[in-house]
């Protein structure tokens, strides 16, 4: 099986906890509360693999923000909370006392403004490391059970088989929400996407990142 | 001039930051995480210290801790992913002398260790 070098794989970890970074910020922005972060996970497997993170979710439904994006790489990024944060989240954000029976009516609405924002963050830093250019659908809102279902309807062009896998956990102590975000993306080849990593050195001339 | 010890758990940004301040001129030392980071610091007396935040083993808010426990006042700007304004009360609060966020704006860096050096 192909690999990246465990140089590049740093890198790429990187790259995203920069995006990951951001996107905290703006969550924090919207929230008005400090949002505790991981350094994300990222691995690389081959897509035939995708079921082996089905189960990663560790609930049996979530309440899960996802945009697709094509371009350099395409893929699918997603901002995802168990029940029970979601109606936290909308909660503190409507000032509305919500039920998770009668939340689903204002949260997708809400949950995807939020998811939509987020989402850019990450993919925007991301993207402007890497000198590349992706294009965004709009966040569509879903309660899903599995990792996979946040590939079922996707733009997967089956280039290389390759897929990079990264979550990040996160928690806001003082609104007791956790959630993670998880971007997924297939690579058209294992050169392409090194070639991308050694040419994204930080910007020496200007802050555009 | 100043040797500065960059302290980063990520290679990838090791390898730009130093690469870039070693084209100033900079003496550039570096540790993977803060325990390396102290026992970097006690043997390579840097003039300026740059510290990542999440790392493993000793993360950056432990450090800034460390530094102060054992009366140390080398001066530290924090460079960061975490870019919120409560992150940013908290390592002042700790000691920090500034934050910044990566990917750096090394304009800002250089001002900013010229003016922490004194050169």
């Amino acid at each position: 099986m192909q690999r990246l070098s465990s140089e590049d794989l740093d890198a790429l970890t990187e790259i995203i906890n920069i995006g990951v970074g951001k996107a905290a910020g703006s969550l924090s922005d919207i929230i008005g509360s400090h949002v505790v972060l991981k350094v994300p996970k990222v691995d690389l497997f081959p897509l035939d693999d995708l079921h082996k993170i089905a189960n990663k979710l560790g609930h049996d439904r979530v309440s899960s923000v996802l945009q697709f994006f094509k371009g350099a790489f395409s893929g699918s990024a997603a901002l995802i909370f168990p029940p029970e944060s979601a109606v936290q989240l909308v909660s503190a954000l409507t000032g509305d006392t919500v039920t998770s029976q009668s939340l689903d009516s204002v949260r997708s609405g809400t949950l995807m403004e939020i998811g939509n924002i987020v989402i850019n963050g990450i993919l925007g830093s991301i993207s402007n490391i890497l000198k590349c250019s992706l294009d965004f659908s709009l966040p569509e809102y879903r309660d899903i059970s599995t990792i996979t279902e946040l590939v079922s309807h996707n733009i997967l062009n089956n280039h290389s088989g390759l897929i990079v896998f990264a979550e990040a956990n996160f928690f806001i102590k003082a609104l007791e929400i956790s959630g993670f975000i998880v971007v997924l993306f297939e690579i058209k080849s294992l050169e392409n996407l090194t070639s991308m990593i050694a040419n994204a050195i930080f910007a020496r001339d200007s802050n555009a990142v | 001039m100043p040797k500065v010890l960059l302290i980063d758990d990520s290679r990838f940004t090791r390898k730009n930051v130093s690469e870039y301040l070693a084209s100033k001129g900079y003496k550039i030392v570096e540790a993977e995480n803060g325990i390396s980071g102290l026992n970097v610091l006690e043997a390579q007396k840097p003039d300026l210290i740059i510290s990542d935040l999440l790392m493993p083993e000793m993360d950056g808010y432990i450090f800034l801790e460390e530094l102060s426990n054992r009366n140390i006042h080398i001066p530290v700007i924090v460079m960061t992913a975490d870019i919120q304004e409560t992150t940013k009360k908290r390592v002042m609060d700790l000691g920090a002398f500034a934050i910044i966020n990566k990917p750096p704006d090394y304009t800002q860096l250089i001002k900013l260790i010229e003016s922490l050096t004194n050169e």
